[in-house]
């Protein structure tokens, strides 16, 4: 899949969530149904990355409750992870998402799959977060556009 | 209200101010907490980790206010009973105010949560907290947008430093309309919106439903899928009306957003909190590694990481006891000045008996060890506070999970060398139900601060001074060794299966604060003091009234023996030559010695407790245990320190025969009834190993039941330890004879 498309669907998908109305500070969103599913070829569980590498979130492919507690601490599809320590002997793995650490046991990282960061961006050293900063960037554009429309 | 809360909360008057602080964990919601409700107020329920609901009285402004602090929460969606324990409270409108802390650097992931509070229509005022740390990380939040969004006070704080506390304050006095109907409503799409408002009116019109205000959100978490609503929900849907409807919502959600329709559910959520996140924060670049990262190459080093972890334990028990050890020294000198200068002020007899080898002889006792207690909790405060602990847990995942523990039973286990109690609180946190019995199951072999001193006493009787520390360093040893046997003994048999994996959030490092830690300290401590003051005077006085009654020589009695000896001895002195006169004096005061020793044993065995001791023995002789030691195990059920007070109570009758006053030298002087010494080394550490494994005190056995309700595994956890104890002081005592040692 080629990477602006990915960046693509994700500020189409986050445009029309944040179609906001700050006086009734209410949101409203319409098309949820038909998020665009990350393909699944590409995607490569947690478990086999490397210490210091980057990827973006993919899928999770856990039982429910744990899905929903990583959701909760930020596992979402799109966000940039980065493996800060692999412990030896299937031990668990330490990652970071967003502005948290957080330590995994390895068959949860199993069940998360990732999909690598965009070809274009160089690789980690500032690189998955600038990947990260500049799709932040094209959603927070896209969101304050929608948001301008509507005012 | 969950029950704890009513009991403690005495102060629940009409227009008391009832503020809850929600939040997800490391938000610095126990600091907001310490913040609004000032230092050392009492703090109401037990003090642990906030692994219960704690509750103060405070002023805000000029009203009262109860400030309730509940235990950290990622979202509604309860994993650990913690989580449970805070939704339920949440649900059950315990509080007139929720004050959501959410922390400045973790903005997005934050709000997930406060989504949710603000769904069910709960009056929130969100305290945007660690606001400073996240402008050094180059983070910045509009918070007057994100009140216009979110239609609900937003206060920037900085609780550590104490920045904006005032405001929040304000904020909660503040009369402000949306604090009573906040009305948000995220919209779930085209296909969810009308069967989620189908069901929730299913929901309102059921009266017998005390929640139907939440009906809403209530209706979201169905069709999500949430068990536990589910189950509730179940108990007022008497025709079925509800889950007729639940199956055909369901299937129709299936229809049109494909078999994960739970999860899309879900993703509108968080598109939500995403889109407000965005449009609220900015975030320049992160520069070089944190200084957080830059700890954690080291301390979770794959290969450095556990010797670090075992040389900060190291470091922690050594400074317990070093530092303790002069504060212990002058408390014991002020027992011992105590009861000297009251000896014989108090009338003599029954009454200062009971005084002073009883109650200041008990309570004494423990009381010494309280610099301990204070030093090991300040030492475990500041690794938890920093963030060290969660590190720990980390590293040690892999062991753990050997044992068929789960990785978040790391942190009870290390707090079980303290106190068991607060420890099996704190299994909480672990969420999945079989690892949380099994921790349940095994903390109480972790010894803790009030087997310390019966180690102490016993190492210092019976072994060589050099090897005393190097003995006692052995026993936490052998503790751990014990639970790591046991809990793989237990999981292999009685809890086959995959434990749940680890999910552990480890906090950025923080410099712990003075006061938060002396407050962690002194909480325990309280609670500490709390049972040296009732169970173990209690014991004493129990322990005391058993030893002396029903009485065999009565004072008379003993009063008219001493009178024949002496009467027998002066007309003997009287007519001997000089020159024998000195020796026969010398021998009348030993027989006197031997008439009022005489009277004390035929006391104590005739007592109550002499004749529960002498049932015992027979059982406890194989271990090496003569009656006196069987009714301090007994005693130790109450509380382990109690072994120590009942011997000093049963000794104390006797030591003004021997040479050294105290219970050490006695013990070691202690004699059977042929006049052998009574107890060896062997016979010591035969019982140091029983009084690691046996039955644990009844504090431990009650929050053992309480945690373990609805589970049968309580009467297992009750008497596997004492089986436990029995084997293995049979073995190390009658094989030690084999070898030679006696």
């Amino acid at each position: 899949m080629p990477p602006t498309m990915s960046l693509e669907s994700s500020c189409k998908r986050l445009a029309s969530w944040v179609a906001v109305s700050t006086e009734e500070s209410e949101i409203c969103s319409s098309n949820g149904a038909d998020v665009s599913q990350v393909e699944r070829g590409a995607l490569v569980p947690l478990a086999l990355l490397s210490e210091n590498d980057t990827c973006l979130i993919g899928d999770l492919r856990c039982r429910p409750a744990v899905r929903s507690r990583l959701l909760a601490l930020g596992f979402r599809s799109g966000t940039d992870v980065r493996l800060l320590r692999k412990c030896r002997g299937g031990g668990p793995i330490l990652v970071k998402v967003g502005n948290t650490r957080i330590g995994l046991a390895r068959s949860i990282c199993e069940t998360i799959l990732t999909s690598p960061v965009p070809a274009n961006a160089p690789s980690f050293g500032g690189a998955g977060s600038t990947n990260a900063s500049a799709q932040r960037k094209a959603l927070i554009g896209a969101a304050s556009t929608d948001a301008a429309q509507r005012d | 209200m969950p029950p704890n809360v009513t009991d403690s909360d005495p102060f629940a008057q009409v227009d008391t101010l009832r503020v809850a602080i929600a939040g997800a964990p490391n938000t610095g919601k126990t600091t907001v907490f310490n913040g609004l409700t000032g230092a050392f107020q009492h703090v109401a329920n037990f003090p642990g980790v906030t692994v219960e609901t704690k509750a103060t009285r405070a002023r805000v402004g000029k009203r009262q206010a109860v400030i309730i602090d509940l235990p950290g929460m990622y979202s509604f969606t309860a994993l650990t009973e913690d989580e449970r324990i805070a939704r339920r409270f949440l649900l059950d409108g315990g509080a007139d105010i929720i004050v959501n802390v959410v922390d400045a650097g973790n903005l997005e992931r934050n709000l997930f949560l406060t989504v949710q509070l603000l769904e069910l229509g709960l009056p929130v005022v969100v305290c945007l907290n660690m606001v400073d740390r996240a402008n050094t990380e180059g983070i910045t939040i509009d918070a007057d947008k994100l009140s216009r969004l979110l239609g609900v006070p937003v206060i920037p704080t900085a609780a550590r430093s104490g920045a904006g506390l005032t405001d929040l304050k304000a904020a909660l006095l503040e009369d402000t309309p949306s604090l009573h109907s906040p009305t948000l409503e995220v919209d779930y799409g085209a296909y969810a919106n009308p069967e989620i408002e189908k069901l929730a009116s299913i929901i309102r019109c059921s009266s017998a439903y005390p929640r139907a205000g939440h009906a809403r959100f209530l209706a979201v978490k169905l069709l999500e899928g949430d068990s536990e609503v589910e189950s509730e929900l179940e108990e007022i849907d008497a025709r079925g009306e509800l889950s007729a409807a639940l199956t055909e919502y369901r299937a129709s959600l299936r229809a049109h957003l494909g078999e994960e329709f739970a999860q899309r559910l879900t993703e509108h959520r968080l598109g939500y909190v995403s889109g407000i996140a965005r449009m609220v924060l900015s975030e320049s670049l992160p520069g070089a590694p944190s200084l957080t990262d830059r700890i954690d190459r080291y301390l979770t080093h794959p290969v450095l990481g556990v010797p670090i972890f075992l040389l900060v334990m190291w470091i922690l028990f050594a400074a317990v006891f070093i530092l303790a050890s002069p504060l212990v020294g002058s408390i014991q000198a002020g027992v011992d000045w105590l009861q000297a200068g009251l000896e014989g002020r108090l009338g003599g007899g029954m009454i200062e008996s009971l005084a002073l080898d009883g109650i200041l002889g008990g309570v004494g006792a423990v009381g010494i060890f309280v610099p301990n207690i204070f030093l090991l909790f300040l030492g475990i405060a500041i690794l938890e506070d920093s963030g060290y602990l969660a590190r720990a847990a980390f590293i040690m995942e892999r062991g753990m999970s050997r044992l068929g523990l789960p990785g978040r039973a790391f942190l009870p286990l290390v707090m079980g060398f303290g106190c068991n109690v607060p420890a099996i609180m704190a299994t909480r946190v672990i969420g999945e139900r079989r690892g949380r019995i099994l921790s349940i199951l095994v903390i109480p072999l972790v010894t803790c601060s009030a087997r310390m001193p019966v180690y102490i006493l016993l190492i210092g009787a019976f072994f060589p001074a050099v090897y005393a520390g190097s003995i006692l360093w052995g026993m936490y040893i052998l503790s751990a060794v014990f639970v790591a046997l046991i809990a793989k003994l237990f999981s292999s048999i009685l809890f086959k299966g995959e434990m749940s994996p680890m999910i552990l959030e480890l906090p950025p490092y923080l410099q712990p604060t003075l006061n938060g830690i002396l407050l962690h300290a002194w909480r325990h401590t309280r609670h500490y003091l709390t049972k040296a003051f009732t169970f173990i005077l209690a014991g004493a006085v129990i322990v005391w009234f058993a030893v002396t009654f029903p009485v065999s020589v009565s004072n008379a009695e003993l009063d008219g023996r001493i009178q024949a000896i002496e009467t027998d001895y002066l007309a003997r002195i009287a007519s001997a030559p000089a020159i024998e006169k000195e020796s026969l004096s010398s021998e009348r005061d030993e027989a006197l010695g031997a008439a009022k020793l005489d009277a004390a044993t035929e006391n104590i065995l005739g007592s109550l407790a002499g004749w529960t001791g002498r049932i015992l023995e027979p059982v406890l002789s194989p271990l090496g245990f003569d009656w006196r030691i069987g009714i301090g195990l007994l005693g130790g059920v109450l509380a382990k320190e109690i072994v120590i007070s009942t011997l000093g109570v049963i000794y104390n009758v006797n030591v003004d025969v021997g040479s050294d006053t105290s219970l050490r030298g006695a013990l070691a002087s202690a004699t059977r009834g042929d006049g052998a010494p009574a107890y060896s080394p062997l016979t010591a550490f035969s019982l140091m190993i029983f009084v690691l494994l046996y039955v644990p005190c009844v504090a431990t056995l009650a929050v053992q039941r309480k945690e373990l309700a609805g589970t049968r595994w309580f009467p297992f956890a009750a008497t596997y330890t004492t089986v436990l104890a029995y084997i293995v002081s049979l073995i190390v005592y009658q094989g030690g004879r084999l070898l030679g040692f006696a």
